[in-house]
């Protein structure tokens, strides 16, 4: 591959059109002390054989762990073949964004097809067609439910059982709103109903909750959904986990106003967090407060079935201060690859996949436990990932299974020191019985 | 024969209709195989209190997998593209990017590195600059 393709006839050709004689004469007028000498100060292009060359090395430097129980955020799942083959077709991944509906129809079908599937997912009326990621999808509905209550500044109360990055975002997003924020505390690993339910009388904007949450607990949904029932406060939800709704109800069954999750599960790789796509569903009735992209079903000129982008209510679109968001876009060949995977999951490997998810974590349960006294699991009921307290420091056995080639789990620790003897473990389909036996004996042996 | 746009799009290859894909489900049909567990099966229904617990999503595809391939290289047939033709449209995404650079971006090894192991696990090279060889 070259940048610059151009032989000398090209450029001949080139220069001919704008009626130049010689390059130099094209940068005449850039005055002589001001003209670069020589090469910049970069490395020079590599050619295709260099590029694998470097990349080996990076791949030879990186951490290469022979089993992983890491989740808190980002799980690790098994991407069937077909989804980088679809997904990679270069009439989806070199498409522009989808303005022109006459030459989109292939992206506007996907979209409205991923919209229906999150919302059968998070039983909810309304999708869009994705955003940036888990976090962001989450303060978008923060943001949105201050337009719905058409508030410039409000009470927000958030569970401390929501992942403590995202609450670091929500903070970013809603600095210059000037929102008051509270923090719910728990009560054990769930979120104490009680302190809710008087946030919720003393005139709370809106509640947001996670489940699974930070502790790989289900939350009581029932119980929140009838607390903000009658009220006027508004529920966001967060699910880092959505592979979970294979085996739990969608919130919206529950009357969350905003249900978000975040999409790494289906169809990315964890790619360090960094290339992922926002699920964000809500009520029909707000669908004009929607932020984001939204593909609708109409009818062609000769009355075929077509998608178009609707609702367009961007700031790209319309005066600033009445844009519903500035996020005009979508992470759509992340978005394509999810639909892609939940479309070969389907109906029965949705469920097989979520109940697999669930069997090796409630295995590694009870591996766990018997394998040392001294290591206390919650009772409370999980989906893939759980907490150990230990009578040591995670961060201690974290850094001693690194050092033995693997990772046990995420330490807590780094997220509050008041957590810092949690290890927080998490199996998914690409974890085995070994695996989790190997786990449970380095903890009775390392604890 | 390549065509234009306006060729394309009155020759139908950009208009053509297809189905939605949950609009093709059969009943029963499936597309995903996981090993045999080696672990017990957990009773889920008994795990999760029974008002959250849904044993299926409603109205989620059942589709062949060779009917989702023909599906979304249909659907992909209806878009055009870069590769498909020239673009003279969208400051932003529209260049030419190389394939190489898709090809290293999918590289496995990098894609399976979960953002929580990175800084505690070594050795690592985003952590250590004079390791990346990318100045001089």
């Amino acid at each position: 591959m070259k940048y610059i393709p151009q032989g000398p006839r090209d450029r001949e050709a080139l220069l001919k059109v704008v009626g130049l004689s010689s390059e130099d004469e094209l940068f005449k007028f850039i005055p002589p002390h001001l003209k670069v000498k020589g090469a910049l100060p970069y490395p020079k292009a590599q050619s295709e054989i260099e590029i694998r060359k470097t990349f080996q090395d990076f791949c030879a430097l990186s951490p290469q762990p022979k089993m992983s129980f890491a989740g808190a955020g980002i799980y690790h799942h098994d991407v069937p073949s077909i989804v980088p083959f679809l997904q990679g077709r270069s009439e989806f991944a070199t498409s522009y964004t989808p303005y022109q509906p006459e030459i989109s129809q292939g992206t506007l079908q996907a979209i409205f097809e991923f919209q229906t599937l999150v919302c059968q997912l998070t039983e909810c009326e309304l999708s869009n067609a994705s955003l940036y990621d888990g976090a962001t999808s989450l303060a978008e509905a923060a943001l949105m439910a201050l337009r719905v209550k058409k508030k410039a500044e409000g009470k927000i109360l958030i569970s401390q059982g929501l992942h403590p990055f995202y609450v670091g975002v929500l903070r970013t997003y809603l600095q210059n709103f000037s929102d008051r924020i509270e923090i719910v505390p728990l009560k054990g690993d769930q979120t104490d109903l009680d302190l809710l339910a008087a946030g919720i009388k003393s005139g709370a904007d809106l509640v947001i909750t996670q489940s699974p949450n930070i502790f790989g607990v289900i939350e009581n949904y029932e119980a929140v959904g009838s607390l903000i029932q009658g009220s006027e406060t508004l529920w966001a939800t967060a699910t880092p986990e959505p592979l979970a709704w294979g085996v739990l109800r969608g919130p919206g069954a529950f009357g969350a106003h905003f249900v978000t999750a975040e999409g790494a599960s289906f169809g990315a790789a964890p790619y360090l967090a960094g290339a992922s796509y926002g699920l964000f569903a809500t009520k029909s009735e707000y669908i004009r407060n929607l932020p984001g992209r939204l593909v609708g079903e109409t009818v062609d000129e000769v009355g075929r079935r077509s998608y178009t982008l609707t609702f367009a209510t961007r700031e790209q679109f319309i005066r600033r201060d009445k844009a519903t968001s500035n996020i005009c876009t979508n992470q759509n060949l992340n978005m394509l690859a999810g639909l892609i995977h939940m479309t070969t999951l389907g109906k029965q490997g949705f469920s097989l996949l979520a109940q697999r998810n669930l069997s090796l974590a409630e295995y590694a349960k009870s591996t766990i436990s018997s394998a040392s006294g001294s290591f206390k699991i919650s009772k409370s009921a999980t989906f893939n990932e759980f907490c150990v307290e230990l009578p040591c420091d995670a961060g201690k056995l974290v850094r001693q299974a690194a050092a033995e080639g693997f990772v046990c789990g995420v330490d807590m620790g780094r997220f509050d020191k008041a957590w810092s003897n949690r290890l927080l473990v998490c199996t998914t389909e690409l974890n085995t019985k070994q695996q989790i036996d190997e786990l449970a004996a380095f903890l009775r042996r390392s604890a | 024969m390549s065509l234009n746009l306006e060729e394309r799009i009155a020759s139908n290859q950009l208009t053509h209709e297809e189905p939605a894909i949950f609009e093709k489900s059969r009943e029963g049909r499936n597309s995903y195989s996981l090993p045999p567990s080696d672990v017990p099966e957990a009773d889920a229904k008994k795990l999760i209190p029974q008002s959250l617990y849904r044993s299926s999503v409603e109205g989620f595809p059942e589709v062949s997998e060779n009917e989702i391939v023909r599906h979304f290289v249909r659907l992909s047939q209806k878009n055009y593209s870069i590769d498909t033709g020239f673009y003279p449209l969208g400051s932003c995404t529209m260049k030419y990017n190389p394939k190489i650079n898709e090809e290293m971006a999918r590289e496995s090894k990098l894609a399976a590195m979960h953002p929580l192991i990175a800084a505690r696990t070594r050795p690592c090279w985003y952590s250590d600059p004079t390791a990346r060889g990318l100045r001089p």
